[in-house]
């Protein structure tokens, strides 16, 4: 038996609590509100890393494609400074300076445009000093090809102009930057007789001296580029002129 | 015996913000000592281990001219900051913050690592270091996310 009054009660009961669960907050809403979603958070790392890797790329962009025009320099050494071969400075200077260098390596050239200019002015330049060039190549196929094509310019007597035109149309490794046909434009953009450089770039005696310069480098110990070895004491990476000068300045005071 | 049982336990009793800011700070002194040799123009020290200055002289060790350390030092010191905040305030932001920025950081590591061992062809002794705090600093930063509840009082209950 049920009331009128009972009846409306229980009716206004259910309205009450169809309002009550309206304005209660929803479980799985109260869960997440205010939450952060490990996933979300992961997804936005993982497109932020991905975004920083881009750049990277982008920023550290190849200076010199294969398809770059190319670059002509000549070593920047005094005019009336004695050069033989893979020598540089006067023959009976004091001190002799071992320079080991693959022409691939981003650092040789960072040396060869920061310290050896310095150092032809001065210490080449004034006999304290003499560099000997040692050929090594341990980062591809066009570093091997690079170091023949400086040796044949070296039978032409401009090794020097050959190796700072090589290093100033270096690109990404063994990418076409120093393939066969750039090196040949060198040398034909440096005036060299392109017959005798070609016969000379693809000889027995080029490969044998790049064997004879890694032989080299193997027997004093030098594993990296660029090294340079004074008076038997290694310095490895691009060092500082002063330190270099320093140590020239030590091993002739030495003698 | 009892000492070194005494140290376990508080160890155990530290608060994760600490154990963060301790592998930040181990970040920061590796990125700062890097960073401070490529500046100069030196090279880090490697001693009888093979391959830092390779990776130094490498024309991937620098972004845009900025040696890469660099950028190492700005990450630790931000995640630094966000684990000593986190820890003194234990709002759950600055722990997500710092979960995804070591997060974004290892990302970048696992490419600076394919680059060290098949285009530069070594591995820097002191960058494997910091790939390391920053893989610890992730772990840690997700492990604590895990269990925020327990540290966020925004969460509990």
């Amino acid at each position: 038996m049920t009331t009128p009054n009972a009846a409306k009660t229980r009716r206004e009961r259910r309205l009450e609590e169809r309002l009550a669960r309206r304005e209660a907050p929803h479980p799985r809403r109260t869960e997440t509100k205010g939450r952060i979603s490990l996933g979300w958070l992961t997804l936005v790392a993982v497109v932020g890393g991905l975004v920083l890797i881009a750049a990277a790329v982008v920023l550290n962009g190849d200076r010199n494609p294969p398809t770059a025009p190319l670059t002509v320099a000549v070593a920047t050494v005094p005019a009336d400074l004695e050069s033989d071969g893979y020598a540089l400075g006067r023959a009976d200077a004091p001190v002799t300076i071992d320079l080991y260098e693959d022409f691939q390596c981003p650092a040789c050239r960072t040396w060869g445009e920061g310290v050896f200019p310095r150092l032809a002015a001065n210490e080449l330049a004034n006999g304290t000093a003499r560099l000997v060039f040692h050929p090594m190549a341990f980062l591809g196929p066009e570093s091997t090809t690079a170091a023949n094509a400086a040796w044949a310019a070296g039978q032409q007597g401009r090794f020097w102009d050959m190796w700072a035109t090589i290093y100033a149309n270096q690109g990404r490794e063994n990418s076409g930057a120093l393939g066969n046909e750039r090196l040949v434009a060198m040398a034909e953009r440096l005036g060299l007789d392109l017959v005798k450089f070609g016969a000379d770039m693809d000889s027995a005696a080029a490969d044998a001296d790049l064997s004879a310069g890694i032989g080299e480098a193997s027997a004093a110990g030098v594993s990296s580029t660029p090294t340079l070895v004074i008076a038997g004491q290694a310095y490895v990476g691009v060092q500082p002129y002063p330190d270099i000068a320093a140590a020239i300045a030590a091993a002739g005071a030495a003698r | 015996m009892t000492g070194s049982a005494g140290t376990l336990a508080r160890l155990r009793g530290l608060h994760p913000g600490i154990v963060l800011a301790i592998l930040d700070i181990v970040g920061l002194a590796i990125a700062a000592y890097l960073s401070s040799v490529a500046l100069t123009g030196t090279l880090p020290y490697c001693g009888p281990l093979k391959g830092c200055e390779e990776v130094a002289l490498s024309e991937y060790s620098r972004i845009g001219g900025i040696p890469v350390a660099v950028f190492g030092v700005f990450l630790s010191l931000t995640l630094f900051v966000l684990a000593v905040a986190w820890w003194r305030t234990s709002r759950p932001a600055l722990l997500a913050a710092h979960y995804g920025l070591s997060l974004l950081g290892v990302i970048f590591e696992v490419y600076f690592t394919y680059l060290e061992l098949f285009v530069i062809g070594y591995i820097c002794v002191w960058c494997a270091a910091y790939g390391i705090s920053l893989v610890a600093r992730f772990g840690v930063a997700l492990w604590v996310w895990l269990r925020r509840d327990r540290y966020s009082p925004e969460y509990a209950g």
